[in-house]
């Protein structure tokens, strides 16, 4: 048998399919898009496509994300807290501090030995410090968000962005692209203010290495170097950073299938 | 009669008939507190608004009838009336970063809910927010402000200093009232409080039992039953929580079936309908089983020596009042006493002196082994909720559980 894990997050719906050792077979993203219901049985769909399997081969489903209760099919949800967890320990088993930055929202999650959540911290209740944050500023300044990473390293000075909230901080960054400050310096101070952001949160839960990154904005090459000077560790990424929380959820599926069985 | 009035009036009539279908100790406690209410509309009484922490007692004796603040603003939130209140004061200049319950207070004061007061007292703790609140509330209806400063100290000066001060508050209500303090009533209503607390203490032994024989809502709110202020009804609604729980516990009647999860309520509940509760319930089989501050923190006042003396030992004694380690102190050994899992601090927006402990409590509970989760909530404006971001930081929290 087989187990899924479907994460569906405010940017993207994540599938990922284990088999019964835990190994990943298939994994797809797609975009969340307006209706998370549809994009999340899409993906699921897609996913067995890829892995070649039926519906019916799959023994367990965990949905997780803030769309987590928009599966009707998943057998359990839970939190992404949780599914990030499991999924950073299985790919590299001495984390002990995930941050995991998503479109809405970011987070610092501390493990012990063994995986089990210790302790976590999330950001307040707006966009500050999130996935979100950055395609606006990357909307602002017309950049490609995959060129911001690479954009970073070319700035010679760093631009400080003194506002932290989104709208405001759009409106700063527009005022600096008119006063024709280069692109690269104000990507550069977006990072830096990301990272004292989510800096805080890190400094909450107390930092134990080593660290690992999920979600999305960890394909973001520049700020990750940002984190990793401001924690003055090497920070762990994924091969596909995105899809943590669905292989965490699917790695739960099989455990929760396996502990229903005994 | 006015919309207010109206309600309390309706309130109290639709209690008093769910009461004669059966009697709980939550109904009894909810029936006697909206009869309390509605004393401000009854001219028996002088009425007085204060901030939550004055010896109602005092008030009981002179026949002022008190209703402080941060209740009528969790009240308002309770039925959801409060949103046009909060427009009003942020129309007047409050910055919406203020305490909810005050302000919902002020637009309320504003808009005319309530009849005049007769008298405004308040307290230097637990918040300076609330005392502001007032101030604003006198300008609003030209009434002076009585302020009771309680020292931070538990020394013999700052007893004879409240002392003092409860006698100036006394001749300030005779010289707003001409009401008169009734001495045997005072004594009556310290021996009523006695009385009350030996019951309440028993009622909440019984839930440090594992299941408790109470669920997360039987105490909420509980902090409000300081209104009745040493009335014969006080003693009743302890008696009949106590026995409620005695019973239920001899039973082996649990108040959540299948408990599982004990949880602290740091400070004040969320005040406005939402989903946490139950869903702890419900998916977590998770019980709030003690309320900071339902916790009864003073001794037994003596009834041979001068009440004014004792209700100021109690006060001096408050956890929330001195340095923060006396509250930390209570809260590791409520975790303790009463075997919690973990702990729920709401950290209410406005409420600086929460939000400035908050790192505290958490430290301090680890060293009971007890987690905490900060939700970072306004519990009274739910213009500022958003149910499912509260919900993953709460359900994560539990599955770390």
């Amino acid at each position: 048998m087989h187990y899924a894990g479907i994460d569906i997050g405010s940017l993207s719906a994540d599938t990922v399919i284990v088999d019964e050792q835990g190994k990943m077979v298939a994994y797809s993203i797609l975009p969340t898009g307006a209706n998370s219901m549809v994009s999340g049985e899409k993906c699921f769909n897609e996913t067995l496509e890829k892995a070649g399997l039926a519906k019916q081969d799959i023994a367990y489903i965990v949905a997780t994300g803030y769309g987590r209760i928009s599966v009707p099919f998943a057998d359990k949800a839970i939190t992404e807290i949780t599914c990030h967890g499991r999924g950073a320990y299985a790919l590299f088993p001495n984390t002990r501090t995930i941050i995991d930055i998503g479109g809405q929202d970011s987070k610092v999650i501390k493990l012990e030995n063994g995986g089990k959540v210790i302790d976590f911290a999330m950001n307040d209740k707006c966009a500050a410090g999130t996935g979100r944050f950055l395609e606006v500023m990357a909307r602002a300044m017309e950049v490609k968000l995959q060129d911001m990473g690479p954009l970073s390293f070319q700035a010679k000075n760093k631009i400080e962005i003194s506002s932290m909230c989104t709208v405001f901080a759009e409106s700063e960054v527009i005022s600096l692209v008119a006063q024709a400050q280069p692109k690269e310096d104000i990507i550069a101070g977006i990072h830096a203010a990301i990272c004292s952001r989510v800096g805080g949160m890190i400094d909450r839960v107390g930092l134990v290495p080593e660290v690992t990154m999920t979600g999305g904005v960890a394909k973001n090459t520049g700020m990750v170097a940002s984190l990793e000077k401001r924690t003055g560790v090497k920070i762990n990424i994924p091969e596909e950073p995105q899809i943590a929380g669905a292989l965490g959820a699917a790695l739960i599926a099989r455990e929760r299938a396996q502990q229903e069985k005994e | 009669m006015s919309m207010l009035e109206k309600y309390f009036a309706d309130l109290e009539a639709a209690l008093k008939n769910k009461l004669d279908e059966k009697t709980t100790a939550r109904r009894r406690f909810i029936y006697e507190i909206a009869r309390i209410g509605g004393r401000m509309f009854d001219r028996e009484w002088a009425s007085a608004w204060t901030t939550v922490f004055v010896p109602f007692e005092i008030l009981y004796a002179m026949g002022v009838a008190g209703n402080f603040i941060e209740f009528v603003g969790a009240m308002l939130a309770g039925n959801g009336m409060s949103r046009p209140f909060f427009e009003k004061a942020e129309a007047e200049g409050f910055s919406t970063d203020s305490c909810s319950y005050h302000r919902t207070i002020i637009g309320a004061a504003r808009q005319g809910m309530f009849p005049k007061p007769d008298l405004l007292i308040g307290s230097s703790f637990p918040c300076d927010g609330g005392v502001k609140a007032l101030l604003r509330v006198g300008e609003i209806y030209d009434k002076p402000v009585f302020l009771l400063h309680t020292p931070y100290e538990q020394t013999p000066e700052s007893l004879d200093y409240l002392v003092k001060q409860y006698r100036a508050m006394i001749a300030h209500i005779t010289e707003q009232t001409g009401r008169t303090l009734d001495p045997d009533k005072l004594r009556r209503a310290v021996h009523n409080n006695n009385v009350a607390r030996e019951h309440i203490v028993q009622a909440l032994d019984l839930c440090k039992n594992a299941p408790s024989p109470a669920r997360s809502d039987d105490w909420k709110n509980f902090i409000i039953y300081v209104l009745l202020g040493g009335d014969d009804a006080a003693v009743d609604v302890a008696r009949i929580f106590h026995e409620e729980f005695r019973h239920k516990h001899e039973h082996g009647i649990p108040g959540l079936p299948g408990e599982k999860y004990r949880l602290l309520w740091i400070q004040n509940r969320i005040q406005f309908k939402n989903n946490l509760i139950r869903k702890l319930e419900e998916d977590y089989k998770a019980n709030v089983v003690i309320d900071e501050l339902n916790y009864i923190f003073w001794e037994p006042m003596d009834e041979s020596a001068d009440p004014l003396e004792e209700l100021a030992r109690r006060q001096l004694a408050h956890p929330l009042i001195g340095p923060v380690e006396r509250r930390l102190d209570l809260l590791k050994k409520m975790a303790v006493e009463f075997g919690c899992h973990g702990a729920v601090n709401p950290s209410h927006w406005g409420c600086r002196q929460s939000g400035g402990a908050r790192n505290m409590f958490k430290e301090t509970l680890a060293q009971a082994g007890v987690p905490v989760i900060h939700l970072d909530v306004d519990c009274v404006d739910e213009r500022n909720f958003s149910e499912g971001q509260l919900l993953t930081r709460l359900e994560a929290f539990m599955e770390m559980l």
